[in-house]
């Protein structure tokens, strides 16, 4: 029933989550798991490309906090790029710039 | 999928007259803070709040017609204030602090309907950081061992963040009742814990602006309010401030808070699947100020407690289980067909080679195995009023058990063919057969409505006569298996009874909060009152889980087989053993317990009475 895609692709520079679909509680695990991955890849840089994101709930802006501070803990910095205006109004309403680059 | 929300027909939450009053747009602010509303695209100042004199030190008429960045003293700050808010700006570096007479303000910034709107509060000199507290709210909250567990760390949380001297964790029931689940307070006031708080304590109006503006913060109730100002000085009623912060509060909320003896109150909600879950609610009992940047901790506090929610109850995973089930099922259904229909083949052309034929007894032996677990589903094979389906409970089959799991039913029957086969402790033949009769008359028509689902958690609101199997099934979940006969599989759930004690007498409307604009509820004594007649509230994932089942059986009833006339043993029996029915044959070979569950009134048919349930 979900349409949330996820793939996991990396440079010398950022490990790149390149995301497709509504990202919501009900694909949180599978975002979990592969962001898990990025996170054991050597770039200290992990990119969350929301190009193709359609939309995000709450729940999912939660979930993003807590890998936030996973990475953090392995030295790592998150970045989200390509965000739609309304994914960034989410954004914006959870005030994740304060925690992450959203460029 | 289609969208199947139409099918969900559960009790609806209490109506009040005051439910959609427009508290968006009160045409007042708080006192706390100055309004500022703007051109998105010239900056120029079309409404601002009177009291900007008071807090800011500037008169509203100084602010009125300008571009708002002519208020920054500091060139740094104008600066940052141009760059940051931007016409086609979405993200905002809130809060952006500006000094104004030697004294430093946080602007918060949101846009909304063509217009930014700006929020300016003066800065607490002993604010926490914010990047202390949110690392501790996540340490906090990262690994809960438990769902209570979770309840209590994120009540500490947010008590500790914001200081109020009591936070609670309040759930919502489908009716919008809500009860506190956890609770963080300081020694000697007592607890709220475990009370239930009516729907009407909180409107619909106030509902909806809980899904669109996170937090509701209020910290002086004894405060005035102060009029939003328009062109020439004049009141500006209309601003809509369903995302302002400053949103004054309705006079009948004050006196709720303050017959509480509460002086400052905080609410952050938690919105799971764009629905209201609950609400993290603060009480002071002195008036107490909380920085934005307190307050963004707590609303991500709130998001990080959806998250670890949604993990925890599982809603996905439970949903991942359940859609796995159904695949059991169906798979079951689809390959029973097949090879009914491979062994159909067989049988016609004996002449196919030895290895294939001798491939038959085994497809035969497989698809008997698979028939004993899904078969039900289709066939009414006699005997099928076995004397163990009157009995008081049936035991099931683990087939069976997994169709109860899908839809977290308590029993279930299927009725087709004028017949009925009760699963687990489902009410009695007669009764279900009378449930069955009130499709198309007290209860939607599934065959003809075009919807062949429907729930309710109150079957004895919609067809006051099934009060007397609300034991066994106060709610009911059916899906039309025919859209020629009446064919049903429906999922029964039984009465589930709350003893609820109320803060104050929730069925008392005089003393129902806002049950006037000037008359808030006045007692919070504890009162006992049970909550009745319902059963476990259908959600729409039950609903899909069902229509898709419905779709698989109904998939496999259509391949039939009906001329492949095979010679099977009774313990083998197929699909293509049972006609495909037409209306026509129904009518000629219609017992009279199919008149009973078809029962159109209007055909002029004995139709059972439902007070015979």
């Amino acid at each position: 029933m979900s349409n949330f895609e996820i793939t996991l692709t990396a440079s010398d520079l950022a490990s790149i989550l390149s995301t497709k679909g509504t990202l919501d509680s009900k694909v949180s695990q599978v975002f979990k798991e592969k962001s898990e991955k990025a996170l054991d890849m050597k770039p200290a840089q992990v990119t969350i490309d929301f190009k193709n994101l359609a939309t995000l709930d709450t729940s999912a802006a939660g979930m993003l906090m807590f890998f936030n501070y996973a990475a953090k803990t392995k030295g790592k910095q998150i970045n989200i790029s390509n965000a739609s205006p309304g994914v960034l109004q989410v954004l914006n309403r959870a005030n994740l710039g304060k925690l992450v680059t959203i460029r | 999928m289609r969208d199947l929300s139409a099918a969900l027909r559960n009790q609806p939450p209490a109506e009040h007259a005051y439910d959609w009053d427009p508290l968006h747009m009160p045409g007042l602010v708080q006192s706390y803070g100055v309004l500022i509303v703007a051109d998105k695209n010239t900056r120029q100042v079309h409404f601002v709040s009177e009291n900007a004199l008071e807090v800011l030190g500037i008169p509203a008429s100084d602010i009125m017609d300008r571009s708002y960045l002519a208020l920054c003293e500091q060139e740094r700050e104008r600066r940052a204030m141009k760059d940051a808010i931007t016409p086609d700006g979405i993200l905002f570096p809130n809060p952006m602090r500006v000094t104004l007479k030697g004294r430093a303000f946080d602007a918060v910034v949101h846009s909304h309907a063509g217009f930014h709107f700006i929020e300016m509060e003066a800065v607490a000199p002993d604010d926490a950081p914010y990047a202390d507290m949110a690392e501790a709210a996540v340490e906090d909250l990262h690994d809960p061992g438990s769902i209570d567990d979770l309840y209590q760390r994120a009540v500490r949380v947010v008590r500790r963040v914001t200081g109020f001297d009591r936070v609670m964790l309040y759930r919502f029931d489908a009716r919008y009742n809500g009860q506190v689940l956890a609770e963080s307070a300081q020694d000697g006031i007592g607890s709220f814990l475990g009370l239930f708080f009516p729907s009407g304590d909180i409107s619909g109006r106030a509902r909806e602006l809980y899904l669109k503006n996170f937090t509701r913060y209020i910290p002086d109730i004894g405060a005035p309010s102060h009029r939003m100002l328009g062109p020439q000085g004049s009141a500006a009623p209309d601003v809509d401030m369903t995302h302002s912060n400053l949103r004054s509060v309705a006079p009948c909320h004050i006196g709720y808070l303050r017959n509480m003896g509460v002086k400052a109150s905080m609410s952050f909600s938690i919105n799971v699947d764009n629905r209201l879950w609950g609400l993290f609610a603060c009480h002071h009992y002195a008036p107490r100020r909380v920085s934005y940047e307190q307050r963004v901790v707590c609303e991500q506090t709130a998001m990080m407690f959806i998250y670890k929610l949604t993990g925890l109850t599982s809603v996905a995973a439970r949903m991942a289980q359940r859609s796995a089930d159904a695949a059991q099922i169906v798979r079951g259904l689809q390959i029973g067909a097949a090879l009914t229909r491979r062994i159909a083949a067989m049988d016609g052309s004996w002449s196919e080679p030895d290895d294939e034929a001798a491939a038959r007894p085994i497809l035969m032996r497989a698809l008997a195995a698979i028939q004993a677990e899904t078969n039900w589903l289709l066939t009414p094979e006699p005997p099928f009023r076995t004397e163990a389906s009157t009995a008081d409970h049936i035991d099931v089959t683990p087939a069976q058990r997994i169709l109860l799991d899908l839809v977290e039913a308590d029993s279930a029957a299927v009725v087709r063919h004028g017949q009925v086969r009760r699963i687990g402790d489902a009410p009695s033949e007669m009764a279900v057969f009378a449930i069955a009769s009130m499709f198309g008359r007290e209860l939607p028509d599934l065959q003809k409505s075009g919807l062949p689902v429907f729930a309710t958690d109150n079957l004895s609101g919609m067809a006051p006569v099934a009060a007397s199997v609300k034991d066994r099934a106060a709610g009911v979940l059916a899906v039309a298996l025919s859209d020629e006969t009446p064919a049903y599989l429906m999922w029964f759930r039984r009465e589930q009874i709350v003893h609820a004690a109320w803060a104050g007498n929730p069925g008392d409307e005089a003393q129902n909060a806002s049950s006037s604009a000037t008359n808030p509820r006045a007692s919070f004594a504890a009162w006992k009152a049970d909550i009745r007649d319902l059963s476990k509230t259908w959600v729409l994932e039950d609903i899909e889980i069902a229509f898709e089942l419905m779709s698989a059986i109904r998939a496999a009833d259509g391949a039939p087989l009906s001329k492949a006339n095979l010679p099977l043993s009774t313990t083998a029996r197929t699909w293509a053993s049972v006609p495909t029915p037409t209306r026509a044959a129904d009518l000629r070979q219609e017992p009279a317990s199919l008149i009973l569950a078809s029962a159109p009134a209007q055909h002029g048919r004995r139709v059972i009475r439902v007070g015979q349930l």
